[in-house]
Formats: C-alpha cells, structure tokens, sequence
C-alpha cells in the first residue's frame, strides 16, 4: 500500500500563507530520508500523512483510502520527534497501548509487543519502566510502539536528532529492517549524515517544495563536479535547497 | 540566559499577572488602610503594615510554581542531558523568575506605602520585608524539590492549598509559639516600634532550615548523609527557634520607644515625634491651658514635668518615671484636640474606683471648660452598654455644675470623687 | 480497555483521589479554620472547600497520562472513554457525598458534591486551552474565594459559587454549566496535540 499526497494545500491558520500549496508526492518502496531546512514542511507533510490533521485542499490517502477515515490510521503509523514515556507504564505495557490503540486486541498487542521490542534490540528491557529508558531507547521505544500493528506505512519525524553516530547507525539499521519487511518508511531529518547507502530514496523539501525526489544514487549526481566523494551528500543537499 | 529569555521559558510567567494584580489589589483594599491610618507614618510600620497578610500568598504561589518549574526542567530533560553547570546554579537560573514574581508581591505594596507617606526607611524597618522575600524564595526551592519527584498536577495544588492554609492558621492558635516561627509575620511593627533581630531569626529558622534540609537532596553527597544532615537541620533549625520564642504571647518581641523626640515648653514639657515638630506649639499651647484649668479646680494637684506623646511606646506599656506624663497626643490633636486623651490620662481619683459614670461627667465638665464637647454616639461607640437617658442625665448635671462658682464646682468634683472612692471599697 | 486503564492510571490515582474525598468528607465535616481574608477579619472557612481539588487534580494526572500523539492517530474512540472517565470519576465522588449526606444530614456533604463538579468542570474547560496548567485555574479559583471572596465574615459575593450554601440555586447551576462547558471542551479539543 503507497501513502498519496494529492494536490494538498494547508495552511496553519486561515489568516496565513499556505505552507504547502498544490503539493503531489507518493512514498516509495523502502527507506526513503526526507531531507530540507527548517521550516521546508517537513513535519507537515508527516503530520498530514499520519491525519494528525487534514489538508484544506486536495487528499491524503493510501491507496484510495482517506486520511479522515479510521481505516487509514490501522495502515499508517506515525512517530514524532519526542516520544511519550508513560512513566508508570513498563516498556511492554506501553507498547502494548499503542497496538491497542491502532485496533489489536489486548492479548494480541501483549504478544506483539515483544517480537516489536525486539526488532529495535529492547526486548531486555520490556519489564523496566519506561521512565529508566535513556533518551536513545525512548525514541527506539517509539518505533516499536509504531511498527506493532505492522502497519504499511512507518513516518519519523527527526527521529536522530540529539543522537551520536553510533546511536545513528543503529538506529537506521532497525529502520532498514523494518523497511525490508515491506513496511515504506519516511523519516525527515535536516542533517545530511542520516544520508547512508542503506536509504534507497532521497526527498529533498524547501520552502513547501520538492526540490528532488528519486533513488539515492542519483540525488548524489547534483553535487557539483569535483566534490571529494566523502561531501557528496551534503554538496548535493546545498546545491538542491539553495539552488 | 538573559533576563527576559529567562522569564519567558519561565512557569512563573503566566502567574504574573496574576500575582502582580493580587499585590495590588491587595494594597488598595487592604494594605492601605493601614497605612493612611495612622497619623505619623514610621518606616518599619510603612514595611510592615502593608504585606501584613501577603506572606501567606506569597509563599503559596512560591512553592506551587517552583513545583511548575521543577516539573518543566524534568520534562525538557535538562538533568538527563548532563549540564555542565551545576546543579546549584541550574535550579538558581530556574527559580529566579519564581522568586521574582513572589517578591513583587512583597515589594509592589511596600513602594506604594512609601509612595503615598514619604518616609525616610531606617536601618530596622526592612526586616519584615527580608522576611518575605528569604522564605519566598525557601519555599520556591521546596517546590521545586517536590515538583521534580511528584507530578506538578498533584504538587501544585497540594502546595499551594497546603501552605496557604498551615501559614494562615499558625496565627490563629495554640500555642501560640508557633505563630512567630511559621514565618507569617501578622502583628508587625506599628509607630514607635520596629521588628527585633530574635523575632525575625525565630520566623525565618523552621522555613529555611527546611528549604536548606531539602536543597541538601540536590547534593552528590551520599544519601544517608543527606537524610540525617537534612533531618539534623529540620531539627535544629526548628528547635532553635522554639527555643527563641517560647516564652512570647501573642505579640512578637519588639523595639518600641525609640523614636527621636522634639520637646517645648516648661512644666509640663511637651514632648512629640520629631515627625510632628510643626504640630508642637499648637499641642504645647492646648496641654499648658488645659494644665491651667485642671489645677485651677483641683482636679490635677500637681503639674507633671513633662507631657509626652504615649505611641512611641507600640503596644507597650512605657517605663514609669514621676512627673512624666504618657498622652495620645497626636492622635488626639488629628482629631481635633489633644484635650480629650489629655483628660482620660489626667482625671484619676486617686484609688480603685470604677464607675465609669463618675469619671465621664468629669471629663464633660472639664471638656466643656477647654472648648470639647462629645457627643453621645462618640461615648456610645467606646461603651456599647451607654444609654441616652445616661448621657441626657450626665448633661444636666454638667450644666448645672457648670453654673455654681469656682469654689462650689472644685468642692462638687472633690465629692464625686470621694463618693466613687467610697463605692470602690 | 484494560490497557487504556492502566495506561489512564485510573486505579492508581483516580481510586486514590476518591478515597482521599471519602476520607476528607468523613473527617472535615465541620471543621473550619481561620485562614487569610484580604475583604474582611475574622473569617473561617471550611476545611472541605480544598477537597474539590482532589478530585480535581486527580482525575487531570489521569487524563494527561497518555500518548498524546499516539491516541490521536488512534481507531480506538480515546475521546468517548475519557468523558467516560470523568463522568465516573464524578458519579463517584456523588455517591460518596451522598452516601455522606444520608449518614450526616449535614449540608457540607451536598456543598462538597456541588464544588466538585463546579470545579472539575473549570478545570476541563481550562485545561481545553492551556492543557496541564488547568489545575492551577482550579486551585486559583480556590484560593481567590477565600482570599477575596467574602462580603461580610460569614457571607460571600454570588460570584462566590464554592463558598455559597447549598441553597443558592445560582451556584448550582453555574457548577452544572461549568461541568457541561468542561466535558464538551474536552471533548471538542481532543484532537489537538500539548
């Protein structure tokens, strides 16, 4: 299943501008990294594709199905820059909310809820409370919270933020297992360094505008001629947004 | 952080408005009267007088939004990010727009005292507002402490409403040691008095040995050092300040009678408030002609050396010195004549007489020889028990009295006089 | 459901808080105390006027015990449970003060059961704009009748709706349309994110 933008236009108060304006897109197959500078509608996008709200003009929706109907939420998860902790809740048990939150049964979500903890290497920690998480298990805590109902459709927002490179790397390592699934995952960052070879597409935004979007391989092409290969990535960011 | 950055990341800021209305709304419905009241203003009473029932409110608000504060910084997850700063400083940084706002509840009421009775401030009279502002900000560190433990949705109600009401009833029971250690300073200074040193270390002891036991939890000292350095503290503290105000009744120890004096005249010399110099002759004059008529019928055998005004001393009794004479003189003289207090220090009848009859249709008589004549609410508004038919009575025989010549009158007041004395028996 | 439950505390808190009232209207039934007044001298206030906000404060921590985030991209009806969980938690305290009414005759119980639902309802209806800080709206309330709410020692002002005797109809319906005005907020701005 394959998240739609279509022709969407929103705007965070009616007196205002409109921060997206007849925009298209479509989530493509695997890991694709959501790139732009702050204020380029990245979190937007995501909060629109995840019905957290709605566009004035134009349509969300996965395969056909709109982001103001129930349906769409059981296919598309969505986690945001800070996680929750539920700090009387133990990891498992929030997990578990979060699967019964998006329509699983309680003994459904409860099973569930290890295999997800596991995925992001945190099933040691199940039984603890989620307020004795540091801040990189918080946020792994929240992509098990989101992938529990195996919805099609995974969005991060900022997810790598604050993190260090290992946390990084480890970090996009679960996201490429879990895209490996088939689940189609869009996680925005406005730092280049979350750009690895395991993203299999890149989109950049700026000002409410895609400025590229397609295969990794070839976003690194707009770099210009002569760039050292270690500041492809960031050269190609710079002459995309700036441009 | 810059000032203004401080105060806008702050939970102290959207109670300011509040709590700067609160102050003054206070002021001009409470702490006013006060302060417009008296007929000369003295620092420590301008200081006191106008937050006399701030503290309590004050302190609330301080500990409930320092729980705010200690509840923002857990969840912006300053501590988990490991700051460089110290901790000291960090929970400082947070607290100061907390303590601001409580110390304007402090100081918005005593500058508009100043303001409206310009009076130069001495060395003694700000302790009553050091008082406020040192437990204000003890109480926005014990907030804080529980702000970052409890969730702010329990805490800040629970702190707010607990420490309003335990400050509020310390002034209100027994014993009544425990109303000069809670830190609510309600019977303050008034003219001629000032907050001693003791009074103010027994209302700040208990709260900030507190504040300093529960500071002691933010240490990296081990924790069964904390628990006993801190309950050691909580203990001392409290127990030193007990151990201060024991002994006191309802009033807080005070410094009373040290107000600078300008004196006129001879026999009696006529002693008021260098404040009130410009009113002297005046009072001289009235207090030398009413002397006159008082030996002239013999109610006043001898003339004291000295007339002095009796507010100086507070809600204290002054020292007894012969020849010297303690009258409301400046109350008296802002109500029209100082003959009135005058009279009711003067016409004694030498023994344990009580009838308050005989004494007031001495004081008529003699009123109405110096120019005052009171009226009937005026006596009925001291005793509630007087009747017009008493007060209808008591002027008749003023008139009749009044008209016989001077020696039948001083024989009249010797009889009455005699007469009460021997009902007293 | 039972994880909803968990997750809201209800237990936990909201049981604490109900047997906190059940314990206050047991014991501060005619008690009074003389607190501050800024209007008048010698007033004293009954200890049950703070009793509203356990209930108050409670069932907040309840409701902002969640996944904000979670819960609105959520199929499950969260909204239609929490205003299950406040007319709960107020059917409870109800019962209690009814129950207290029946045992006591005394009209502090009907008073406790009118503040409650006058001040949840303020506290929802604040905590529709500004979310946690509703119970400090709640607990102002509070403070601002004993501070300035009096008209004489023994009277209020009738905006004074928690210091009011039962008997003032006003009151009681200013609780009902505060407690209306509170569960419709809720309800109405549950889609919005802290």
């Amino acid at each position: 299943m394959t998240l739609h933008f279509d022709n969407i236009s929103y705007r965070y108060r009616p007196w205002r501008t409109d921060v997206l304006a007849g925009f298209d897109y479509e989530l493509p197959d695997g890991l694709t990294i959501l790139l732009g500078p702050n204020g380029a509608g990245k979190s937007t996008l995501l909060r629109l594709g995840a019905s957290v709200t709605y566009p004035r003009r134009g349509q969300v929706n996965v395969d056909g199905i709109s982001s103001k109907t129930r349906e769409f939420r059981r296919h598309v998860s969505w986690m945001p820059q800070n996680v929750t902790a539920m700090t009387a809740l133990t990891a498992r048990e929030q997990v578990s909310y979060t699967g019964w939150l998006k329509g699983m049964s309680r003994s459904e979500a409860w099973a569930a809820s290890l295999d997800a903890l596991a995925t992001v290497n945190l099933a040691d920690q199940a039984d603890h409370k989620t307020k004795t998480l540091s801040g990189g298990q918080l946020r792994r805590l929240g992509v098990a919270s989101a992938t529990i109902h195996r919805s099609s459709v995974l969005l991060l927002d900022e997810p790598t933020a604050g993190m260090d490179p290992t946390q990084r790397r480890t970090f996009r390592d679960i996201l490429t297992t879990i895209a490996d699934r088939g689940v189609k995952v869009l996680m925005s960052t406005h730092d280049v360094a979350d750009l690895a070879e395991d993203a299999t597409h890149v989109t950049v935004m700026s000002k409410g505008q895609i400025r590229y979007d397609g295969p990794t391989y070839d976003y690194l092409r707009n770099a210009p001629v002569g760039t050292p290969e270690s500041r492809l990535a960031e050269a190609a960011y710079t002459a995309l947004t700036l441009g | 952080m810059r000032f203004r950055a401080l105060f806008r990341s702050s939970a102290a800021l959207p109670i300011l408005p509040v709590a700067l209305a609160a102050a003054v709304f206070y002021y001009f419905v409470n702490g006013r009267d006060q302060v417009l009241y008296v007929p000369i203003a003295s620092a420590p009473m301008l200081v006191a007088a106008p937050v006399a029932t701030v503290y309590p409110v004050a302190y609330a608000l301080a500990a409930a939004t320092g729980a705010w504060q200690g509840a923002r910084l857990n969840r912006d997850g300053v501590w988990g990010i490991a700051p460089l700063r110290q901790s000291a400083t960090v929970i400082a940084t947070a607290l100061t727009p907390v303590v601001a706002m409580a110390w304007l509840m402090f100081l918005v009421p005593v500058v508009a005292a100043f303001v409206e009775r310009p009076t130069m401030p001495t060395w003694d009279s700000p302790q009553p507002l050091f008082l406020g502002l040192a437990l204000s900000a003890s109480w926005a560190v014990i907030g804080f402490t529980v702000g970052r433990n409890v969730s702010p949705i329990i805490a800040a109600p629970i702190l707010a409403c607990a420490v309003f009401y335990l400050v509020s009833v310390t002034v209100a029971v027994d014993p009544m040691f425990v109303r000069h250690m809670s830190g609510y300073y309600l019977d303050g200074p008034g003219f001629g008095e000032s907050a001693t040193i003791d009074s103010m270390v027994a209302q700040v002891l208990p709260t900030a040995g507190l504040a300093t036991a529960v500071a002691l939890l933010w240490s990296r000292l081990p924790k069964l050092v904390t628990l006993v350095t801190g309950g050691a503290l909580i203990l001392v503290s409290t127990f030193a300040s007990y151990s201060i105000v024991k002994d006191w009744d309802y009033n807080p120890s005070m410094n009373a009678g040290n107000v600078p004096l300008t004196c006129a005249g001879e026999r009696p010399k006529v002693c008021l408030p260098v404040q009130a110099g410009g009113d002297l002759d005046e009072v001289r004059r009235t207090v030398h002609s009413a002397y006159k008529v008082l030996t002239a019928y013999g109610v006043t055998t001898t003339v004291p050396e000295t007339v002095t005004e009796r507010s100086i001393y507070g809600r204290f009794d002054p020292p007894a010195i012969d020849g010297t004479r303690y009258v409301f003189l400046l109350q008296g003289h802002k109500n029209g004549s100082v003959v009135g207090p005058l009279l009711v220090e003067e016409v004694r009848f030498g023994c344990d007489a009580d009838d308050h009859l005989a004494y007031r249709v001495v004081q008529m008589w003699l009123g109405e020889k110096l120019g005052i004549t009171r009226t009937f609410e005026s006596y009925a508004g001291e005793d509630p028990y007087y009747t017009r038919k008493q007060h209808a009575d008591l002027m008749r025989t003023v008139a009749t009295v009044s008209a016989k010549p001077d020696p039948a009158q001083r024989k009249w007041f010797q009889r009455i006089k005699s007469k009460a004395c021997e009902d007293a028996k | 459901m039972i994880l909803w439950i968990r997750a809201r505390r209800v237990a936990a808190v909201l049981g604490t808080g109900l047997v906190l009232i059940a314990f206050a209207a047991a014991l501060f039934t005619d008690v009074s105390a003389p607190l501050v007044s800024w209007t008048v001298s010698h007033q004293t206030v009954p200890v049950l006027t703070f009793a509203p906000l356990i209930l108050a404060a409670t069932l907040a921590l309840c409701l902002e015990s969640r996944l904000p985030e979670a819960e609105l991209t959520s199929i499950r009806p969260v909204p239609i449970l929490d205003t299950l969980l406040i007319t709960t938690a107020l059917a409870g305290t109800l019962a209690i003060t009814g129950v207290g009414y029946l045992l006591t005759h005394a009209d502090e119980a009907l008073v406790l059961a009118r503040n409650t639902v006058f001040l949840t309802g303020l506290m929802l209806a604040a905590r529709s704009f500004t979310a946690r800080g509703g119970i400090v709206v709640a607990t102002g309330w509070v403070l601002v009748v004993i501070l300035v709410g009096h008209r004489t020692p023994t009277e209020f002002f009738s905006w004074a709706v928690t210091g009011l005797p039962i008997g003032a109809w006003h009151a009681t319906i200013a609780a009902v349309v505060a407690i209306t005005l509170g569960v419709l907020l809720t309800y109405l701005t549950a889609r919005k994110l802290p």
